[in-house]
C-alpha cells in the first residue's frame, strides 16, 4: 500500500534530531540550542576574509593611492613611452584649496616632480558634484625624458629611423578659470623651459646621430617659452570614467613665445568625443576626433618635440608612441563597447590619423584595427587590455590603466 | 548598500578571468525535492505539534561579538565558491504544518492574519509616519563613514534625544527613486513577516540642518571634523522639491548592539541559538521570491544586520533584514541598470557568449523595450519581461540556490496577501510627489505579484487552510483559486487512520469533489487518535498540482487539530475512486 510506505518515512520537519516520543518539538530544540552552548567557538574568519576586509573598512587602497590628505603612492603618469613609474606623493584637501605634489621614476629612467595649488579645493567632487564658480590653480613641473622616441618628421617616417633623444622640461602656470555646471573655460599662464640632448636608449642610436639638425627644429636650442592659452571644455557624458553616453568637447589655442630662440608659434588642439549609448546602456559607441595644428611665427620653427604626435596607447594604437610628428595631426577613432559582465567590457575600435605639415596637406591616413577588454565596474575601468592590428607595422599589446578615450 | 569600490576591486580581480575557473551560473530554478523527501524516517507527532513559535531566545547569546562582513569576500564565496549546504531537502525551520514558527528571525503577520491597511504602512515604526513629516530640525552629528553608497550623513532630532538616525538623499534628477524604494521595501519586509528598523521619510529644508560642534567624518585618510561643505556635498547631488525642501530618508538605529552581518548560508558558530543552517531556513530561501517581486537585487548578507537584544535578563540574537535603498528601479545614486535582476554580476555561460559574439547576443530583457512611462522617480523597474522564476539578485547565496517549489510557494502566499489596496496605500505613503510615478509603481507591483502568483503557487498543489470541522466536514483552500492566478480543477482525497507510534497509515476510501471540500468517514470519526488525509488536485491547465498534499489531524479535547501537513514534491499518483 503506497500510502504507508510513503508515510511511514515522511520526513519530520524541525529538526533531524531523534528524540523519545515523550519530548515536545520545543524540548528537541531548546536541547540542541543548550547543547550547542557548550560548545560556542569564535566566529571564524580565513586569512583571506580578514585581509579583503582590512582593505575595504580601513580603504586601504585609496589611502595608498589617492587619499584627500597625507603622504601616498604615485604610479605612472610621468608621460608616454616612460614605462611603469613610482613615487611618493602628497596632498593636502580642505575646503578652501588642495594641494599635492609628487615625484616618479620609471623603469626607462624617467622622473618627474610636480605640485599644485588650486583654490577652492575640490575635496568631495565626484561626478555628480561639479563646482560652480571660478577657479585659479597654480603649477610647477619638472620631467626628465632621457629616451624619448624619434622616427623623423612628416607622414613618411620609417620604422628604421627609430632613435631617441633626451628632453628636460620645466614648467610654470597659472591657470584661471570658471566653471559652471557642464561647462568650464579659463586662460592658462605658463613658463615652459626646454631642453634636449642625446638620447639613452642603448638599443637605438640618438636622434642627432641619425637625423640633421635641419631636420630637428629645436633641437640644438634651449627655447624658454612664454605661454597663454585659452580654452573652453564643455561636457555632457554620464561619468568621468567608462563614459557610455553624452559628449566632451575641448577646444584650446596656444601662443607659444619663445624668449631666448626663434621658436616661437601658436597651436591649437580640438578634441571632440562623443558616446552613444544604447540597447540599455550595456553597448556604446565611442567617437573620437582630435585634430592639432602649429603655426611658426615668422622666422621662427616648431619645435619638433612640440609637435602633435600620433601613436601608442592613446591614439594610433597600432604604432609606437610618437610614431608620427608634424606640425599637424588628425585622429579618428571609434570604438564599440560591450558589456560582457558585470566587471569586464569588450571593444572593437579603429583608429586612424595622420600627421602633415598642415591639414589641408593631409595624405594617406594611417590607421589600425583592433580587440579590447576592459576591467572594472559601474563606475569605470581599473585597466585595459588592447591587442591592435592592422597597421603597417604589426600587431602590439597595451595593458593601460586608463580608458582609451 | 555599503561603498561598491570595494567589490569593484575585487570584481577588477575577478572579472580579468572571465571563462576561467569556476564562475558559478547556478540555477535559479527552485530545486525539487531530493533524498529526504522519500521515506527515510518515521513520522511521529509531538504534543506540541504544529510549533507556533520556535523560542531561539532560550540559550544566553552574550558571547556572541560583532562580526563585520568583507564585501569583497562575500561576493568572491558566494560567486565563485559553494558554502553551505546544496543539499535538496525541505527547509529545516518549518513546522509541522509547512509554515515557518515564529521566530528571531520571522513574525508571521499578512500570513496568518488580515493586517490593516493602517498597520501595514505604519510598519514597524516607532512613531507614525505621518508624524515625521514634522520633523524639520536636524543636528549632524557624523558623516555616513565608508559604508554606504548612497550620499547621507547621521543626525539627531530634538524629540527624539540621544537617538542617531541615518540620513539620506535622493539623486538630484530623481526624487523618492531611492528613499521611496527603501520606503516600501521597508513597509513589504516587516508586513511579509521580516525583522526591520524604524525607517521614515522626511522633508527638510537645508538650513535646518546644523552640524554639531562635535561631528565628524571618517574619509580614506582618517577621521576629521565633518565641515559644512561635506554637507553642501551631499546636498549638491540630493533631489529637492519646488519650494526647496531635501527629500531625505531616515532610518532609525534599533535598539541593541550591532553584532554585523548573517550569511546566507552556514550558522554562527557563537551564537547558541542559531541551529538551523540559513541556507535551509524557509523564510531566507523564501526571502528570493520578495527579492523577485521587488527587484531586490542587493539582497546579500551585507544588507542584513544582527542585534544583541537583551529582554529577560537574557541576550539573545535578532536579524534584521536592512537597506532597501537598491530595490524596485533604484540602484541609490542612479536608476538601476536594465540588466540588473536579470543576470548575476558574473555568468560563465553569458559572459563567454557575449565575448564570442561581440554583444551580439542579447539578453532577452535588453531586447524588449520596456514601458515608455517609467518615471524617473520609479527608474528601471517593469512588469512586461518579468519573469518570476528568471529572477537574479546581483550574485547568488545558497538561500536563494536552495529555493524548492514549497519554498516559492509559501512566499509566494505571502506575497499574494498583499491586497492591491494594501500596495497602493504603501506606494502612497512613499513620498511620492509624482502621482504619475506612484500610479506606475503601484500598478507595476500588482502586475508583477499577480505574475509571482502565477508561476509559484500553481508550482506545486497549493492547497492551505486545511480543517476539519467537529462534524467531520474537511475544508480546505485552494491558495491559487484564492489569489485568482487559477480556477477550480478536481479534487481526489484520500482517507485513511494515522499510528503515531507507528507513524503508519491505514487507508480507508476515497473520494472525488470538484469544490475544496469532503466528509470524513464515519468510522475514523470514533475515538481519539490521528486520522489523516492525502489531497491530490487534478487541472488541465496546471501540470504543478500534481503531487498531492498530505494532512494529519489530531482529535484531542479541543476537537480536530490540524497537525501535519506535507506538501510533497515526489509523491504517489492520484489512486481512482
Amino acid at each position: 500500500m503506497f500510502m504507508v510506505a510513503t508515510l511511514a518515512a515522511a520526513a519530520v520537519s524541525l529538526s533531524a534530531t531523534r528524540v523519545s516520543a515523550q519530548a515536545t518539538r520545543a524540548d528537541e530544540a531548546e536541547q540542541a540550542r543548550q547543547e550547542k552552548a557548550q560548545s560556542l567557538e569564535p566566529h571564524h574568519r580565513s586569512a583571506v576574509e580578514r585581509l579583503l576586509f582590512t582593505l575595504e573598512d580601513d580603504l586601504l587602497l585609496e589611502r595608498l593611492l589617492e587619499p584627500p590628505r597625507g603622504l601616498h603612492l604615485r604610479l605612472g603618469g610621468i608621460g608616454e613611452g616612460s614605462g611603469f613609474g613610482v613615487g611618493p606623493a602628497v596632498r593636502y584637501n580642505v575646503p578652501q584649496f588642495d594641494v599635492k605634489a609628487s615625484a616618479a621614476y620609471s623603469m626607462k629612467k624617467y622622473a618627474i616632480g610636480e605640485a599644485a595649488i588650486r583654490f577652492p579645493g575640490t575635496i568631495g567632487q565626484n561626478d555628480y558634484i561639479r563646482r560652480r564658480g571660478p577657479y585659479v590653480e597654480l603649477y610647477g613641473r619638472w620631467r626628465d625624458a632621457p629616451q624619448e622616441d624619434f622616427f623623423g618628421l612628416g607622414p613618411n617616417s620609417v620604422l628604421a629611423n627609430r632613435t631617441n633623444f633626451a628632453i628636460t622640461d620645466t614648467l610654470g602656470r597659472v591657470t584661471g578659470g570658471y566653471q559652471r555646471g557642464k561647462f568650464t573655460g579659463g586662460v592658462e599662464l605658463g613658463y615652459l623651459d626646454v631642453s634636449t640632448g642625446a638620447g639613452e636608449d642603448p638599443r637605438m642610436p640618438s636622434t642627432d646621430t641619425v637625423f640633421p639638425a635641419t631636420a630637428l627644429p629645436g633641437f640644438e636650442a634651449r627655447p624658454s617659452f612664454l605661454i597663454i592659452e585659452p580654452f573652453i571644455h564643455y561636457a555632457t557624458r554620464d561619468r568621468a570614467r567608462s563614459k557610455r553616453s553624452g559628449g566632451e568637447y575641448r577646444l584650446s589655442a596656444a601662443q607659444y613665445d619663445d624668449r631666448t630662440t626663434q621658436n616661437s608659434f601658436r597651436r591649437w588642439d580640438a578634441d571632440l568625443r562623443q558616446y552613444i549609448g544604447f540597447q540599455k546602456d550595456t553597448r556604446s559607441i565611442a567617437l573620437r576626433a582630435w585634430a592639432a595644428g602649429t603655426t611658426a611665427d615668422e622666422g621662427n620653427a616648431v619645435p619638433f618635440y612640440l609637435q602633435p604626435a600620433l601613436g601608442g596607447p592613446s591614439g594610433l594604437r597600432g604604432y609606437r608612441s610618437f610614431r608620427f610628428r608634424d606640425r599637424s595631426a588628425l585622429l579618428l577613432q571609434a570604438e564599440y563597447r560591450w558589456r560582457i559582465n558585470e566587471f569586464v567590457s569588450g571593444a572593437l575600435f579603429y583608429d586612424t590619423g595622420a600627421v602633415a605639415p598642415t591639414l589641408r596637406d593631409l595624405g594617406r591616413l594611417e590607421r589600425n584595427y583592433g580587440f579590447g577588454l576592459r576591467a572594472g565596474g559601474r563606475m569605470g575601468s581599473a585597466f585595459r587590455l588592447d591587442f591592435a592590428l592592422g597597421g603597417r607595422e604589426g600587431r602590439r599589446y597595451l595593458l593601460r590603466f586608463d580608458d582609451a578615450f | 548598500m555599503r561603498s561598491k569600490r570595494a567589490v569593484w576591486f575585487v570584481a577588477v580581480i575577478a572579472g580579468g578571468v572571465i571563462g576561467a575557473g569556476s564562475l558559478t551560473a547556478q540555477s535559479p530554478q527552485p530545486r525539487q525535492g531530493g533524498p529526504l523527501d522519500s521515506p527515510s524516517a518515521v513520522k511521529q507527532f509531538r504534543s506540541d505539534d504544529p510549533l507556533a513559535v520556535d523560542n531561539d531566545s532560550v540559550a544566553d547569546a552574550s558571547s556572541v561579538k560583532e562580526v563585520e562582513l568583507s564585501e569583497g569576500f562575500d561576493l568572491l564565496v558566494n560567486q565563485f565558491g559553494s558554502p553551505g549546504d546544496r543539499t535538496a531537502r525541505r527547509a529545516v525551520n518549518v513546522n509541522t504544518i509547512d509554515e515557518v514558527p515564529n521566530s528571531s528571525w520571522f513574525t508571521n503577520r499578512i500570513g496568518v492574519r488580515d493586517l490593516t491597511i493602517a498597520e501595514i504602512v505604519r510598519g514597524a515604526n516607532t512613531f507614525e509616519p505621518a508624524e515625521a513629516r514634522n520633523w524639520q530640525e536636524w543636528t549632524i552629528v557624523g558623516g555616513k563613514g565608508f559604508g554606504g553608497f548612497q550620499p547621507g550623513f547621521r543626525a539627531e532630532r530634538p524629540g527624539d534625544p540621544g537617538r542617531v538616525y541615518q540620513l539620506e538623499v535622493d539623486p538630484r534628477l530623481h526624487p523618492r527613486l531611492s528613499t521611496g524604494a527603501e520606503f516600501i521595501g521597508t513597509l513589504v519586509y516587516h508586513a511579509a513577516g521580516y525583522n526591520v528598523e524604524d525607517f521614515y521619510l522626511i522633508k527638510v529644508r537645508p538650513e535646518n540642518l546644523t552640524i554639531s560642534d562635535k561631528a565628524t567624518i571618517k574619509d580614506p585618510s582618517g577621521e576629521r571634523k565633518y565641515t559644512t561643505r561635506d554637507l553642501a556635498n551631499v546636498l549638491s547631488v540630493a533631489a529637492t522639491d519646488a519650494e526647496g525642501y531635501v527629500y531625505l530618508s531616515a532610518q532609525r538605529r534599533t535598539d541593541g548592539d550591532d553584532l554585523g552581518h548573517f550569511q546566507y548560508h552556514g550558522t554562527r558558530s557563537d551564537d547558541p541559538n542559531d541551529i538551523y543552517p540559513h541556507e535551509h531556513r524557509r523564510e531566507l530561501r523564501g526571502n528570493r521570491v520578495f527579492g523577485a517581486w521587488l527587484n531586490h537585487d542587493d539582497s546579500r548578507a551585507l544588507n542584513t544586520r544582527n542585534v544583541r537584544i537583551k529582554a529577560g535578563g537574557r541576550n539573545y540574537v535578532r536579524h534584521y533584514m536592512h537597506d532597501f535603498g537598491a530595490i524596485l528601479g533604484s540602484g541609490t545614486r542612479f536608476p538601476d541598470p536594465a540588466i540588473s535582476n536579470h543576470e548575476y554580476f558574473i555568468e560563465q555561460g553569458a559572459s563567454v557568449r557575449q565575448l564570442f559574439t561581440l554583444g551580439l547576443s542579447t539578453p532577452k530583457p535588453l531586447r524588449t523595450d520596456g514601458p515608455d512611462d517609467m518615471p524617473p522617480s520609479v527608474g528601471w523597474f517593469e512588469s512586461t519581461t518579468f519573469e518570476p522564476e528568471l529572477w537574479k539578485a546581483n550574485y547568488p547565496n545558497t538561500a536563494f540556490l536552495n529555493l524548492r517549489p514549497d519554498d516559492a510557494f509559501w512566499a509566494a502566499r505571502l506575497v499574494s496577501r498583499f491586497s492591491d489596496e494594501a500596495i497602493q496605500a504603501m506606494v502612497g505613503s512613499a513620498g511620492y510627489d509624482d502621482p504619475v510615478a506612484a500610479a506606475y509603481l503601484a500598478r507595476t507591483l500588482i502586475e508583477r505579484r499577480d505574475k509571482i502568483a502565477r508561476v509559484w503557487l500553481n508550482g506545486v498543489n497549493p492547497i492551505v487552510d486545511v480543517t476539519l470541522s467537529p462534524t467531520g466536514v474537511l475544508a480546505f483552500t485552494n491558495a491559487a483559486v484564492q489569489a485568482r492566478v487559477a480556477s477550480h480543477g478536481t479534487y481526489t482525497i484520500s482517507w485513511g487512520r494515522f499510528d503515531n507510534s507507528a507513524g503508519t497509515v491505514s487507508e480507508v476510501s476515497v473520494e472525488r469533489q470538484t469544490e475544496p471540500r469532503g466528509a470524513v468517514p464515519a468510522s475514523l470519526m470514533v475515538g481519539h487518535g490521528y486520522i489523516t488525509v492525502t489531497i491530490w488536485s487534478q487541472h488541465a491547465e496546471q501540470p504543478g498540482w500534481s503531487q498531492p498534499v498530505r494532512v494529519f489531524f489530531r482529535n484531542d479535547a479541543a476537537g480536530w487539530t490540524t497537525v501535519g501537513l506535507d506538501r510533497l514534491t515526489s509523491g504517489p499518483a492520484a489512486p481512482s475512486q
